[in-house]
């Protein structure tokens, strides 16, 4: 009787924090595709229209020939994974010698500076950045971009990866292999690496949306416009006046750019659950 | 051949350091030690001459009760956002870690705050939070809960003090964008806790609530420190959010010192002081950040 | 195991070379760095140079179209070719900042705030003198003279103006109909009355319509503000730009009248200072019937948002304190050549070819934006009903940026002086008191430009 309405209660919890969050996250969601697909009599409309008369599907037709949609979302895509693989190669490195040689000196200092390096707000750094990038050639090119975004994603990710490294992966284990006559790197490929993959998935799906929702450096950086990402591709709709001024068009692009991800990340998430099975097995 | 093998065996942990460290030392220490310098000058890019100043930036800014308005507004604003998307995170990501039907899907769906551009975030939220357009007004008003259209943009009266209902708003907004990041994070966490743990505590019959406080927070723990430690950092730097759906207003109620020195630098080309109110937040910043620099380089002696 | 050390050390290999391969491929093509202006067009064919725009209009690929059709045509003519790209609004300002301090910069750029600009480039980078081009175009003459002040310092010229903005009157003809109103207010007491007529309130007092709007988006005042000061027969500074002026009695009386729409009559809701609020978009829902000043692009946006109003919305000179005489603002924006160019004569080529008559026609009537030059504005596409007020607001219009290098700071957005008095005095501070410590700031500011020009 107690098991079970503890059992019960267990439910109804999960399922209230379920409902509310999906209540939470999807109502601005909702609100947008809804704006997006309204008539345009009943846009401005107050009260708001909660159920439109018809759906008009218009808008998705002229948001897709006026914008080089793909290409936005191909740049996007392509500057993301380069900045995940360049950061998380780099991060596990360095997250890893912290967590296993934290005694020594240089990792204490890589520790202080990576979270120095978070510390002074982004704003004036950018100027003095620039000029170093500038005065490098690097500006208006998509190295530019993935050089910054995955540096500025390395301190995060190595402090994640030296925790999730911590946690997880028992010394002893490490210390078994190294009297089988394990390199250093190879104890850090052979039983570092798998048991941490849910943790590496996680660093990398940060790593991924940092350099897929930036937008002040890439507009400040590119000035060819076949190389601009999503993030800024969506001021063409956002323009001089702010969203308001063509409201069903500036949300109707703001699907556009945010689906593609949403769906990309869905199938990311299975891989997160498969590398928890492969840890658990291991651990 | 062997030798080089050797060699890159005995330094290994240096080499694995020093890309990482070197990067960052140029691109983000370097840019960041030259900010410092320039919050001693009166560097203002109207004026071809600058000049060191000492401390004169700094005691006109703190002599300014404009500049503590805004340094309180940051706190609040940085500590709420924070401890209500942690909680909020942690809260989602134990339901998320359990065997249910549909956690593939929920887990994706509850990811896209995170997706959204924040330019789009800013826009969409304008749109619920305006009192003529808003549709949770239209659906209270509907209901027949309220009779007057809640003001959640425009409405500057205070509350307790230190809190007002845009600043309020503000934080919601950021507490959606920010809980995904935080959530996977701990998701990712709870996930590499062994099984083994977990089912010993519930043979010895600790329920859901203890087996959370006594066994998933405190293996958690490395992971939280280092997530909540660089989430608050990053919140209270936080640009988009105030810049973009209020500009810092009305009346400053929601004004961020990440804004101030974006104005100050960008609009009104004052870098001298621009960089010192970025100086004072790295100051404020600098606590909380010692205070974990300290523990981990404690707990790494331990080991 | 093997497979993913490879697979990793493959992928670090191609990410690192990847990376740095650029480095050395950017250099840019060496020119003879020919500064001569003019000269004939035929040994400019084979140059390439770089033009900067912001974004204009509702119709996101309409600028590149344009553009698209004005450089192809342009290369035709002289074989110069013109790599233009539209730069978002969001970040132009930096963008144009880092142009004009030794960063990227193009040939030829779409720029504001020109003074603050010239002075920033101090004759080495930003916005070069380009007084030969103006006067190739027609000089003075050519233009509204609100347009001239913002390129012209000491008697220089630094750009060629283009765009221009003015704010003129919106009206629901709709709702005049059914207030029974047949005349355009064109005086402020008329405003009032019709405004009080237009507005409706509901059972609690609350407006759900207001008569007339002032001209709100962002919570930002300063834009209209002007306008009312216009209307009073003042402005922020005097003709030569050496004195404020906003705080003479016709300048309180200004934002007295401001206020005066909001709490005495009640014909504009207290919710201007809302973030959210727009005055367009109150217009668009029919919560107001008047916008006390909107842009030439206003009816793209109707026509986007709510195209059931398009029938129905008039346009009007603003009214003003006497019914003659300015009761608007406009802004004008030129196109500079920039000091760093290495292809100044081809660089000119451009200039007259975009800036010219036709160029410019060509041009603003795809995005919809007003001209800077006069001849524009008599082009038939100013003539539809809704159009047509706004040559007629141009002439009855003051400047709205006085061209001092300090003008950028004392206008700023949000925080400069003048926004934060705006904003303080409708949520409720005094307006002397406001007006004073304003006055003060804004001097101070402009003192320590003057020193350091000086």
């Amino acid at each position: 009787m107690n098991k079970r309405s503890r059992r019960i209660l267990n439910g109804i919890r999960h399922w209230a924090v379920m409902i509310f969050t999906t209540i939470f996250v999807l109502f601005p969601f909702y609100w947008m595709v809804l704006t997006s697909l309204k008539p345009r009599e009943e846009l401005m409309a107050s009260p708001p229209v909660w159920i439109p008369s018809f759906l008009d599907f218009n808008n998705y037709k002229l948001v897709w020939e006026q914008m080089p949609l793909l290409r936005y979302l191909g740049n996007s895509l392509f500057v993301s994974l380069m900045t995940t693989i360049v950061c998380l190669v780099l991060a596990t490195f360095c997250g890893y010698s912290i967590s296993r040689f934290v005694i020594r000196k240089p990792q204490k200092i890589t520790t202080v500076m990576m979270i120095l390096s978070q510390l002074i707000p982004g704003t004036l750094p950018f100027i003095s950045f620039y000029f170093i990038m500038y005065n490098a050639g690097l500006t208006n090119t998509y190295q530019g971009l993935v050089i910054a975004y995955s540096v500025w994603a390395i301190p995060f990710c190595t402090l994640m990866m030296k925790s999730y490294f911590s946690q997880s992966v028992p010394i002893a284990l490490e210390e078994s292999a190294t009297l089988d006559g394990c390199s250093k790197f190879g104890i850090f490929f052979r039983i570092a690496i798998p048991i941490s993959v849910p943790g590496l998935v996680a660093t990398s799906i940060f790593a991924f949306i940092q350099g897929w929702n930036e937008f002040m450096w890439a507009s400040v950086m590119l000035s060819n416009n076949d190389m601009k990402p999503a993030s800024v591709g969506i001021y063409d709709f956002i323009g001089q006046y702010g969203a308001n001024s063509n409201i069903s068009m500036s949300m109707t692009a703001a699907v556009m750019i945010t689906l593609p991800a949403i769906i990309f990340f869905a199938f990311l998430q299975k891989y997160l659950i498969s590398g928890l099975s492969a840890g658990a097995v291991k651990g | 051949m062997d030798k080089l093998k050797k060699f890159v065996n005995k330094y290994t942990p240096v080499i694995m350091l020093l890309p990482a460290l070197i990067g960052v030392l140029i691109i983000q220490i370097y840019p960041s030690l030259d900010s410092i310098r320039l919050s001693f000058t009166d560097k203002s890019l109207l004026n071809p001459i600058t000049s060191y100043v000492g401390f004169d930036n700094y005691i006109k800014a703190l002599s300014d009760p404009q500049t503590w308005q805004t340094i309180l507004n940051t706190l609040v604003f940085a500590v709420l956002s924070l401890a209500l998307g942690a909680v909020f995170a942690m809260l989602v990501a134990n339901e998320l870690n359990k065997k249910f039907r549909g956690r593939t899907f929920f887990r994706a769906m509850f990811l896209a705050p995170w997706v959204t551009p924040p330019l789009v975030t800013s826009a969409i939220w304008q749109l619920l939070l305006s009192e003529t357009f808003s549709p949770i007004n239209g659906l209270l008003m509907q209901l027949g809960w309220i009779d007057k259209p809640i003001n959640f943009l425009g409405n500057t009266e205070p509350i307790l003090g230190f809190l007002s209902m845009p600043l309020i708003s503000i934080i919601i907004i950021n507490v959606w964008s920010i809980f995904p990041f935080l959530m996977v994070m701990f998701l990712a966490g709870m996930q590499t806790i062994p099984a083994e743990m977990i089912e010993a505590a519930t043979v010895d019959g600790a329920n859901s609530v203890q087996r959370f406080f006594k066994i998933t927070l405190p293996c958690l723990m490395p992971v939280i420190e280092t997530s909540i430690l660089l989430e608050g950092i990053w919140q209270f730097n936080n640009f988009n959010i105030s810049y973009l759906v209020t500009k810092g207003g009305p009346l400053n109620s929601t004004m961020v010192m990440a804004v101030d020195v974006y104005t100050e630098a960008f609009i009104n080309f004052n870098y001298g002081s621009g960089a010192t109110i970025s100086v004072l937040m790295m100051l404020i910043i600098l606590f909380p950040a010692v205070v974990y620099l300290k523990k981990q380089l404690r707990q790494t002696d331990n080991i | 195991m093997k497979n993913s050390k490879k697979i990793l050390s493959a992928l670090l290999a191609v990410s690192m070379l990847s990376t740095f391969a650029a480095c050395g491929q950017d250099d840019k093509p060496a020119n003879d760095g020919s500064g001569s202006a003019g000269g004939d067009t035929g040994d400019l064919s084979g140059k390439t140079i770089t033009f900067t725009m912001q974004k204009y209009g509702n119709d996101a690929s309409a600028q590149d179209k344009v553009l698209k059709e004005m450089t192809e045509a342009f290369k035709e003519e002289t074989g110069i070719t013109v790599n233009y790209s539209i730069i978002d609004w969001g970040q132009a300002l930096t963008k144009l900042t880092l142009a004009c301090t030794g960063g990227e910069a193009p040939d030829v750029a779409d720029a504001y705030f020109t003074s603050s600009f010239v002075t920033i480039g101090q004759g080495k980078y930003g916005p070069a003198d380009v007084t030969n081009v103006f006067e190739e175009l027609g000089g003075e003459d050519a233009y509204f003279e609100a347009a001239i002040d913002e390129v012209k310092i000491d008697g220089k010229i630094y750009g060629i103006p283009w765009r221009m903005d003015t704010r003129a009157m919106i009206y629901n003809k709709a709702h005049f109909e059914e207030a029974g109103i047949t005349e355009v207010p064109t005086t402020y007491d008329e405003l009032i009355e019709v405004a009080k007529k237009l507005t409706k309130t509901d059972a609690n007092g609350n407006i759900t319509r207001s008569g007339a709007v002032l001209p709100v988006g962002d919570a930002r005042f300063d834009q209209g503000w002007f306008s009312f000061l216009a209307g009073h027969g003042t402005s922020v500074m005097n003709e030569d730009y050496t004195e404020f002026t906003f705080g003479g009695q016709e300048g309180i009386d200004a934002i007295q009248f401001m206020l005066d729409l909001i709490n005495v009559h009640k014909v504009c809701t207290a919710n201007v200072i809302d973030p959210s609020f727009n005055s367009s978009t109150e217009y668009q829902a029919e919560k107001a019937s008047i916008v006390l000043g909107a842009n030439a692009d206003f009816m793209t946006a109707l026509e986007a948002n709510a195209p059931q109003l398009v029938d129905v919305t008039g346009s009007a000179v603003m009214p003003s304190l006497t019914g003659e005489g300015p009761s608007s603002v406009v802004f004008s924006a030129p196109i500079c050549i920039m000091n760093s160019t290495k292809e100044r004569a081809a660089a000119e080529e451009w200039l007259k070819y975009f800036c010219s008559k036709e160029g410019q026609i060509k041009f603003c009537s795809s995005v919809n934006l007003i001209n800077s030059r006069k001849d524009v504005m008599e082009d038939e596409f100013y003539s539809s009903d809704f159009m047509k007020t706004y040559p007629e607001q141009a002439e009855r219009a003051i400047y709205g940026d006085p061209a001092i290098p300090t003008w950028s700071q004392i206008d700023a957005f949000p925080n400069g002086p003048l926004n934060t008095m705006l904003t303080n005095i409708v949520g409720g501070a005094d307006i002397q008191t406001e007006v004073d410590n304003c006055l003060k700031q804004v001097q101070e500011i402009y003192d320590k430009g003057e020193v350091d020009l000086g």
